[in-house]
């Protein structure tokens, strides 16, 4: 961490629920991240984790009918924007946040032409003459030739047209990025270029980027640092060397020996036992505790605070295994806001 | 189907309509029992304008008006859904058979598909019976031949996407025969949006029946809305009750029936957040 | 005799354009008895079209499909319904390879009902739903007889997918990207009951799959499919350690390390 920059966002224990027919989901349970300018952060989960909920929370895009934040605050740049409505964020979007998804195509207007969305994108944040010239210049930044500006969504690949979807959102030249999954459809040789893509331009512009995947292989090789979420909490963070190194969650080694299919001593791959979480059900204690091999009464009983784990204060971690910061058995253990 | 049920009962004009189609099939299955006078009963009471001895007034031959509307229900729900039930039955059929084996007889059956589009319904209609004869059986066969293809289209379409799922090419690998795939594992799955077409052929099929009998092509001795409003609008402007209470019922309706359509389709789309 | 033979097969596919597209040129790939080959290739290179090809749901243009060493193409609908049930899929996503109307019972049920009468005789095949559902680890399988695939996890519903096919006492197993629709944390589950069931029956596997590190896990053999070609096959160790094509070795580079 470099406490040199400030932070351009932070989330303080975020509660979100969604409200719908079968109860209320809750989505997030006091989830907490920080992003320093120019930092590359990866936040990890699985399906029903809350990462694209948290991500979405960001931008205010998470619906406004049927979602309500009940606790917490996100703040960005400094400014308290959790409780701005739906026509407040229109003017906001893009600056300095702007939203890259998994999936191009529902996001780009299928019968304007590319040059024109990213014009658009960039009369609407900062108007401005010259405008022709620009879509050039960003078209170039995400390395599309400059022809492609009067394509239509639908001619291109897959990977062009997430480059195209970047293209329009750095229109808005945002310090955050938010990519949500977005390499997951695209094939392991378009990713690679992607993540390359995505790295030169954070170098180039100097942005800071959160990264939602669910694949530790692309965190290692985009993030400086990352968040483990699980059911709406995050149970781990750190920097991305140190939680690769020593993964210390229970949950963050299942996930690791998972995607790496690893076997035991028997010759079986790992797995992490029992099923997702049920997000309808109010969490007391450590929301992974059904499924975790190491299991206490604890920690069905409540949610440890966090300990940190290094000199540095890079890496903590959410689990009774280790000392909690009032313990006089820790040491170093004090808390931190993750 | 829980959830289908209260993604319906979300949609209140939907339920609203329901509730308007149930009270119609009562009034149409209580025909017999109805009370008050026969809607054939000549009287001397004629053109009288509503009161409380006939609530919706009476014709130029002393017939009551609100004994008309109740007795037409009977006429107008059996057209439409005769009419209905038999171009669902033809479309389903004929569609899911193209849509799944396609080939030539997929480009035939949608080429007769298109005449009967392109042709203006309500005239073929009117020349078929008007060349055949008058009759509610007739009618009836006329509307459904004139409303198959709307069903044929969308089940064809509905077909070619499910048969390319992967559940459908899992149950062929079973060795399940062609003809018992179509009909046990493609057809259900394709039926909801015929469903809600069905239901606005309903609405269809009374509007023509309307029409049909507004120009006296229908039965002449039934009771029906289009025969009221055809004999009371000679009357327009001294006895306006002979055209407005047939004609609001016809609008009504017709305007029920396409809102149950739009409910239940929309109820049937998983995809759809209510 | 293989168990399956893939001879010199294309499959040209006709876009709605009118343009022709070659999706599998002059492929050729056997899978032995109780064998696992992996199929790896990046979406587009015609892995897909050549595990329906061998499942028999599509015709190739050119070329023949083997089955213990009858060819399909020759044989009449009645017996390729017949023999095509020794070879059983499995889908990437396992909701969309489940008929959403009808509940785990009856989708066991209408295998069960189809399975050959030869296949009732081995002594290793269950003969109930309930044993069918056991056998894929959802325990008590009455528990689950009356849900619809919907009210299933994704873990769950992969299992049932994996129980109908089983229900067949298939000697091959074409799996198209099994593990992709699954989280991280079900994929080992899946990969255990997989080579449980391999294990168990000494079936044999045809591995779809994109995903390098599921090939290196499970094959014994590994065809890299690159534009609908083919472009280097042999064992597992081999291919995925020292890669004799520039083809592989992308693909192999383009992976993110979990480790440096």
């Amino acid at each position: 961490m470099s406490p040199t920059k400030p932070p351009i966002l932070q989330i303080e224990d975020v509660r979100l629920t969604f409200r719908t027919r079968e109860g209320a989901i809750r989505a997030l349970n006091g989830a907490s991240l920080t992003i320093h300018e120019g930092e590359a952060v990866g936040l990890v989960g699985e399906s029903g984790s809350g990462k694209s909920t948290l991500a979405r929370a960001v931008l205010g895009l998470n619906p406004e009918r049927s979602s309500r934040i009940e606790a917490g605050r996100i703040l960005m740049a400094g400014r308290d924007v959790t409780w701005l409505s739906q026509g407040e964020w229109e003017g906001e979007r893009g600056h300095p946040v702007a939203m890259v998804f998994q999936d191009p195509l529902s996001f780009l207007n299928p019968i304007m032409r590319i040059g024109r969305q990213i014009a658009e994108s960039i009369e609407r944040h900062t108007p401005q003459r010259r405008v022709a010239e620009r879509v050039g210049e960003l078209l170039e930044l995400v390395k599309l030739p400059s022809s492609l500006a009067r394509a239509y969504p639908h001619e291109l690949s897959g990977g062009m047209r997430q480059r195209a979807l970047l293209a329009v959102a750095l229109a808005c030249e945002p310090r955050l990025l938010v990519a949500d999954e977005p390499t997951t459809a695209l094939d392991v040789t378009t990713q690679a270029e992607i993540l390359a893509l995505l790295r030169d331009l954070r170098e180039r512009l100097g942005m800071a980027m959160l990264l939602i995947t669910h694949d530790l292989g692309i965190v290692a090789s985009a993030c400086e640092r990352l968040y483990v979420i699980y059911a709406g909490r995050v149970l781990e963070w750190g920097r991305t060397q140190n939680v690769f190194a020593a993964p210390a969650h229970p949950y963050t080694v299942g996930l690791f020996h998972a995607a790496r299919a690893d076997r035991d001593a028997k010759g079986r791959f790992a797995t992490i036992g029992g099923e997702p979480p049920d997000l309808g059900e109010p969490a007391q204690g450590c929301p992974f505790a059904p499924r975790c091999p190491k299991a206490m009464t604890e920690c069905v009983r409540s949610m440890p605070d966090a300990t940190v784990l290094d000199q540095g204060e890079s890496h903590a971690v959410r689990c009774w295994l280790y000392p909690q910061p009032g313990d006089a058995a820790s040491a170093s253990g004090r808390v931190v806001g993750g | 189907m829980h959830r289908t049920w209260r993604r319906f009962s979300s949609y209140r004009a939907g339920v609203l309509a329901a509730a308007y189609v149930l009270l119609l099939v009562l009034v149409a299955l209580a025909t017999p029992f109805l009370p008050g006078p026969d809607p054939r009963q000549i009287s001397n009471e004629v053109m009288q304008a509503p009161s409380f001895a006939h609530l919706l007034g009476t014709d130029e031959l002393g017939r009551d008006v609100l004994s008309g509307i109740l007795h037409g229900v009977e006429v107008s729900l059996t057209v439409g859904f005769a009419a209905a039930l038999a171009a669902t039955v033809i479309g389903v059929v004929i569609g899911a058979t193209a849509g799944y084996y396609g080939g030539a007889l997929d480009l035939l059956v949608m080429r007769i598909a298109e005449v009967f589009q392109v042709v203006p319904s309500f005239i073929l209609a009117a020349v078929i019976v008007a060349l055949s004869g008058p009759g509610l059986t007739r009618v009836v066969t006329v509307i459904a031949l004139l409303a198959w293809p709307q069903v044929a289209r969308l089940m064809r379409g509905e077909v070619m996407r499910i048969k390319g799922l992967e559940f459908v090419d899992a149950v062929r690998c079973l060795g399940v025969r062609e003809p018992v795939i179509l009909a046990t594992e493609v057809i259900p799955n394709a039926l909801a949006p015929v469903l809600a077409a069905g239901t606005l052929i309903v609405a269809q099929a009374i509007l023509l029946e309307a029409a049909l009998s507004f120009l006296g092509l229908s039965s002449a001795d039934l009771v029906s809305w289009g025969r009221m409003l055809n004999s009371g609008q000679r009357f327009l402007y001294n006895a306006w009750w002979l055209s407005v209470f047939p004609g609001t019922a016809i609008f009504l309706t017709v305007l029920a029936f396409n809102l149950l359509g739009d409910a239940i389709g929309a109820a049937l789309n998983p995809r759809a957040e209510a | 005799m293989p168990l399956l033979a893939l001879d010199a097969i294309t499959h040209i596919f006709r876009r709605s354009g009118g343009a022709l597209v070659t999706a599998v040129r002059d492929v050729s790939l056997v899978v032995e008895e109780g064998e696992t080959v992996a199929l790896v290739g990046e979406s587009g290179s015609g892995k897909s079209t050549l595990g329906r090809i061998a499942l028999g749901l599509l015709r190739p243009d050119a070329g023949r499909v083997l089955i213990g060493g009858k060819s399909l193409g020759e044989m009449s609908s009645r017996e390729l319904r017949r023999e095509r049930v020794a070879f059983q899929p499995i889908f990437q996503d396992a909701t969309a390879s489940l008929n959403p109307r009808r509940p785990v019972r009856d989708l066991l049920r209408q295998a069960l009902r189809q399975r050959p009468a030869g296949a009732t005789e081995s002594t290793s095949i269950e003969r109930s739903e309930v044993e069918l559902l056991e056998s894929v680890g959802l325990r008590p399988g009455s528990a689950y007889l009356e849900r619809y695939p919907h009210e299933l996890s994704g873990g769950q519903r992969q299992r049932v997918a994996i129980a109908r096919a089983l229900a067949m006492g298939p000697r091959l197993i074409v799996a198209d990207e099994p593990l992709s629709g699954a989280d991280v944390s079900i994929r080992g589950q899946v990969l255990n009951l997989l080579s449980d069931i391999k294990k168990e029956r000494g079936l044999g596997y045809l591995m779809i799959t994109h995903d390098i590190s599921i090939a290196r896990a499970f094959a014994d053999r590994v065809a890299v499919m690159c534009q609908g070609e083919i472009v280097e096959q042999g064992p597992a160790t081999l291919v995925l350690t020292e890669p004799t094509q520039d083809y592989t070795k992308r693909l192999l580079a383009a992976v993110p390390r979990l480790f440096q």
